[in-house]
């Protein structure tokens, strides 16, 4: 179990040099010299010159993306905004919280309605509840968040003024984004929860269990949820990168401050270090939220473990 | 025989598909809006450029059914002209996550090995990022603009279409008929195209519908950010977004593309979740 | 043969399941008893309802979709169709036992065995942790798996042991009546004999009741004292083992045994019973064989034969049986 543990955490680096490499390279690759769009219309050669030694702009691509991973892992330099020319780890380590905080709580919504509103209508199968529960979470895997963010700005900060419609000051500014970041999350933790309880309910086991004579309740806990949770975790931890990445969209329409309109802005503006350090934070967060989530299976399912026993582990 | 019994399967399928009455609505509202495109012109009574100085900010009314924007636009006939960009973003965009994922997907399922080793770990390290962070990367990269988000959002599904199609194949390659057909000399191209994709196909339509749904998704979510099809163009998400700064007193500006867009992408959901009941009778009792 | 109490009484038993295209009759009017320690085989092909009855002495059938129609299942005195949910409870695991077809999927794949035997001493016997887990102990190396593997979970056992684990959660409260659902159909033909006679051999020992519910006639030859044969669910010829065998009366069981190779016969082909069971949906006037039966006559579509006594407690629902 240790040695799966320590593998499963070294193989962290390697995706996130290949993660690194892949994104440095699409940004390279973009049109448009970063020296020229950043100094503007009036800069002198000397000017470009010296903005592209400034960013190591002058060097080969590979000594670039060299030049960067050495900065990261020695420094925790991630270089400096073309535009401002402030340090990224700064604006990343100002920004960050604010979107760390809003895929929490959005997490925290998802997790304590889609639950247990999943196994409500998996036990009431066919019921009026199953029905309206199972429409909704359609609904909600469809909605753009973008329409439903302003939605709910229309009606709970214009109409009826309960909750503000932009900022981050303190926690009532992050429920309008969290509920419009969570809800396709928490759709699909409802519709997972509710097809991995029907699915553990048919098993055979289920009925061995009832033919001992143990309880409803000692049955659905001891004997459906923790079989039923394999998926749920899976789509739980697929829910909290998705909530991030919704954070995108979600934090520039409640104009939070946070690194994922951070992002947005860098992108728009053509700043591609910040974009590199800003999706770099996103990819190692996801990582993590990976590697918790493989290891919670691994403690849960005796299988992987036995399975280790046998063969290599092989990425997530 | 063998055509007989392909069409008593099809026939099947379609007996079960017919039972789900919310995918079959799916089926006729993307229908309709595929005629609305076919006959844009004819059905859009003003032009998408038309400014009525007249008639700015309207509410909806007989004679502007979803209203007018802030330059006098009539907005029926601005969304008749984008359902094509909608509709087409998703079915491109889920298309070339098809061709990527389909060919990669069965190369290394059926092959296994080195190659499928090194390829899916590179899909591993593109599923790090989820969908719509990859396409806003890649669009970061080409720039931003109606086709570079349909190939970035396209590119960003590929490695989920590689996984799907991977497990597919795997799953009916060691099956014996491949073997007999292996034992009859086949090519491995004949054989991956005659036998091993007729027998995975079913998960794999399953993923392509329901990465249109998601390819809309993302794709509108890009033109709002401003970075897909830019203005003027009648973009159902760049409308929006141009619709938000009068959302407080006209509502329809922002309602009608947001409601039009969550109703594509819902029925296309509800298809997908037809076919995958359909396709996979196991699944439900 | 000695004179042995009454265990089971099961009385007119009919189970219906309402489904979206009608009701189908699953069990239609099923009597039959069983002594203690008695062995009794229920033998027919799919769909006949033998594991319905099963479900219904386990009263483990989902309702809906199934519907308990009539009739009544005795056990010991007590009306098991009339119990409440609670006793029921306290019946299922103490009493009566179920062995399911399938050993890989009967058990929980995230619990160690031993947690799973333990489980059923818990719930029936005042027993401490620790006692619960001797004797769990005990259970499984009595079935012939080594106590040092309690710790293990099913993952790590073969099919054959997994039945054996199976059978273990079954007797480990010493259960009156044990019922088997085809425990061997899943299973390769040697494991399937080792697991037959551990089944025997328990039995024996712990003066368990059992009914082997199985499609396999030879199961049923080696292991039972008395057969119910079930066609479209009713009893169609029922009594000791050498009546059925050796005097054959229904036409449908005949098929049966037309439809197993005899090493012995010089027969060329094996007899397969032409065409299939009758749609359960629609209640048949005649009598239910009466599609496929070789010796049919104009009586039979038109009135139900009973079931009647063809010799000293064998039963036969034919009009010419003889």
């Amino acid at each position: 179990m240790l040695k799966y543990v320590v593998k499963r955490i070294l193989w962290i680096l390697p995706v996130m040099i290949g993660a690194s490499f892949l994104v440095f390279a699409l940004l390279n690759a973009s049109p448009g010299d970063p020296a020229r769009i950043h100094t503007g219309s009036d800069a002198t050669e000397a000017d470009i010159e010296k903005f592209r030694q400034d960013h190591g702009l002058d060097k080969p691509f590979i000594v670039q993306y060299c030049d960067y991973i050495y900065k990261v892992f020695t420094k925790g330099d991630l270089g400096n905004s073309y535009r401002s020319n402030t340090p990224v780890a700064g604006r990343i380590a100002q920004t960050f919280p604010v979107t760390l905080k809003l895929t929490l709580f959005s997490m925290v919504i998802m997790l304590l309605t889609g639950i247990p509103l999943g196994i409500l209508s998996a036990l009431r199968q066919y019921s009026l509840l199953d029905g309206i529960v199972s429409f909704l979470g359609m609904i909600g895997v469809s909605m753009p968040n973008f329409w439903l963010a302003l939605q709910l700005i229309l009606i709970f900060s214009f109409h009826l003024g309960w909750l503000p419609a932009s900022g981050s000051q303190d926690m009532r500014y992050f429920i309008l984004p969290a509920v419009t970041a969570g809800i396709a999350g928490m759709a699909t933790i409802m519709r997972t929860t509710r097809s991995a309880i029907l699915e553990v309910y048919r098993q055979d086991y289920i009925k061995t269990a009832e033919a001992k004579g143990q309880k409803e309740s000692v049955i659905i806990w001891r004997h459906m949820l923790k079989n039923a949770s394999l998926p749920i975790i899976t789509v739980i931890s697929a829910s909290f990168c998705g909530s991030l990445a919704n954070s995108t969209v979600v934090e520039t329409v409640f104009s939070m401050p946070g690194m994922c309109k951070l992002l947005v802005d860098s992108i728009v503006s053509l700043d591609n270090i910040v974009v590199m350090g800003a999706i770099m934070v996103l990819a190692v967060t996801c990582c993590i939220v990976n590697l918790v989530t493989d290891l919670v299976f691994a403690a849960i399912d005796p299988r992987i473990k036995s399975q280790f026993k046998r063969r290599q582990v092989k990425g997530s | 025989m063998g055509r007989n019994r392909k069409n008593s399967q099809l026939y099947e399928f379609w007996k079960r598909f017919r039972r789900n009455k919310l995918a079959i609505a799916g089926i006729l509202f993307i229908l309709l809006l595929i005629f609305v495109i076919l006959f844009q012109g004819v059905i859009a009574r003003e032009g998408i450029n038309d400014q009525k100085y007249d008639d700015m900010l309207a509410a909806p009314s007989m004679k502007y059914l979803f209203g007018t924007d802030q330059y006098g636009r009539d907005i029926f006939s601005r969304m008749v002209y984008g359902t094509k960009y909608t509709i087409s973003m998703g079915l491109i965009a889920a298309s070339i996550s098809a061709v990527i994922g389909i060919f990669l997907g069965s190369v290394t399922g059926y092959y296994g090995g080195k190659m499928d080793n090194f390829i899916m770990r590179a899909v591993d390290i593109f599923m790090t990022l989820p969908n719509i962070l990859l396409a806003l990367v890649m669009t970061a990269s080409f720039g931003p603009g109606f086709f570079n988000t349909m190939i970035a959002v396209g590119i960003a599904g590929s490695p989920a279409m590689t996984r799907v199609t991977r497990a597919a194949v795997m799953g009916v390659r060691n099956q014996e008929f491949i073997e007999a057909a292996i034992s009859n000399n086949a090519s491995d191209m004949r054989i991956i195209w005659r036998y091993v994709l007729p027998n995975a196909i079913a998960p794999i339509i399953v993923q392509y519908t329901m990465f249109v749904a998601q390819a809309i998704l993302i794709g509108s979510s890009l033109s709002f950010l401003g970075l897909g099809l830019q203005p003027p163009a009648p973009e159902w998400g760049s409308m929006l977004s141009a619709g938000k700064a009068y959302m407080r007193e006209c509502w329809w500006l922002t309602a009608i593309p947001g409601v039009f867009i969550m109703l594509v992408v819902l029925a296309i959901n509800m298809i997908g979740d037809g076919l995958r009941d359909a396709l996979d009778p196991k699944q439900k009792r | 043969m000695q004179e042995r109490e009454r265990l089971l009484e099961i009385e007119d038993l009919k189970v219906e399941y309402i489904t979206d295209s009608g009701v189908v009759h699953a069990v239609n009017g099923v009597s039959f008893g069983l002594d203690h320690g008695e062995i009794i085989g229920i033998v027919g092909e799919t769909g006949a309802g033998k594991t319905t009855i099963a479900l219904s002495i386990m009263r483990l059938l989902q309702t809906p979709p199934a519907r308990m129609a009539g009739g009544s299942i005795r056990l010991g005195g007590t009306d098991i169709l009339k119990e409440s949910k609670k006793n029921m409870r306290q019946i299922r695991g103490k009493k009566v036992s179920m062995i399911f077809q399938d050993p890989m999927t009967a058990l929980n794949p995230l619990e160690t065995v031993g947690a799973q035997v333990e489980e059923v001493i818990l719930i029936h016997e005042k027993l401490s942790r620790v006692d619960a887990r001797k004797k769990a102990v005990e259970i499984l190396e009595m079935v012939g798996i080594k106590g040092e593997r309690f710790q293990d979970y099913p993952s790590q056992f073969s099919g054959g042991m997994k039945q054996r684990i199976v059978i273990a959660i079954a007797l480990a409260c010493r259960p009156e009546l044990l019922i088997a659902d085809e425990p061997t159909t899943a299973l390769d033909v040697t494991i399937q004999n080792q697991v037959l006679a551990l089944i025997r051999n328990l039995k024996n020992e712990l003066n368990t009741s059992v009914i082997l519910i199985t499609h396999d006639l030879g199961i049923v030859a080696e292991m039972c004292e008395k057969v119910a044969v079930i066609y479209a669910g009713e009893i169609v010829e029922f009594g000791e083992i050498a009546q059925i065998y050796d005097h054959t009366l229904h036409p449908y069981t005949r098929g049966l045994f037309g439809s197993i190779p005899n090493i012995n016969a010089t027969a060329d082909r094996l007899q397969p019973i032409p065409g299939s069971m009758h749609d359960p949906r629609i209640e048949k006037k005649g009598c239910v064989f009466a599609d496929r039966c070789a010796i049919r006559q104009e009586c039979c579509e038109k009135e139900k034969p009973e079931l009647s006594a063809a010799g000293e407690g064998h039963y036969v629902r034919c009009f010419f049986a003889s």
